[in-house]
């Protein structure tokens, strides 16, 4: 392959995103990592792990959910907060 | 045949007696009056509420799966539990949708499984290999 060759000529690991002094870790989605196909509303443990210390919804930009599963859950927090099984607020 | 999904909280302080008239009696409401069919009854019992409702901190669950053909059948159970003192809170959801969207997702899920065997880890790793040596 023509971009390995790159790496290959300075006889060291270089890539694109791995530098040293900017090592970020990728974010992924964990519910497409584990194959979830839908978010209950009654797996309570799961979704609390998704609010803020405030009960606030955690954004995707944080926890990298992506734009499907973050739809589903927070279709699913706003159910459960319906049934008082999750807080609105916490003071 | 529409699937739903009902959940009502009821008040702690309800005796076993009252409890058990409002958990059979939703039940058969549902079944004789408002054709519901296939109930599966779940009790998830008491569980402390994450704000108090009506003074109470805790409350008690009960999960009703049902199907439906009647199309105003949700709207009948409702307005019977709305007037119902026993009942804190209710919320009825649609399933079949949801169950459709699942498959979806499985699909999607078993086609990128397949994808990722079908290509291979060599293609991924094949660069680092050559460059360790």
């Amino acid at each position: 392959m023509a971009f390995g060759k790159r790496g290959a000529k300075d006889g060291k690991k270089k890539s694109f995103y791995k530098k040293d002094y900017l090592f970020k870790r990728k974010k992924y989605c964990k519910f497409c990592d584990t194959g979830v196909a839908f978010v209950d509303y009654k797996d309570i443990k799961l979704l609390g792990g998704y609010l803020r210390e405030r009960a606030k919804i955690v954004p995707r930009r944080i926890s990298g959910t992506c734009s499907i599963h973050q739809r589903q859950l927070t279709t699913a927090i706003k159910r459960a907060r319906h049934l008082a099984l999750l807080p609105f607020t916490q003071d | 045949m529409k699937q739903y999904e009902t959940v009502i909280v009821s008040p702690p302080n309800l005796g076993e007696a009252d409890l058990e008239a409002l958990v059979t009696g939703v039940q058969t409401e549902l079944a004789e009056r408002f054709g519901g069919a296939n109930i599966v009854v779940t009790r998830w019992g008491k569980k402390t509420l994450a704000y108090p409702i009506k003074k109470f901190t805790e409350g008690y669950y009960v999960l009703y799966e049902y199907e439906s053909e009647t199309e105003d059948c949700v709207a009948k159970v409702e307005a019977r539990l709305r007037i119902n003192e026993n009942v804190m809170r209710y919320m009825t959801i649609r399933r079949d949708e949801e169950r459709k969207s699942e498959a979806r997702m499985k699909e999607r899920y078993a086609k990128r499984k397949k994808h990722a065997t079908d290509e291979g880890d060599s293609e991924l790793y094949g660069d680092d290999f050559e460059m360790e040596e």
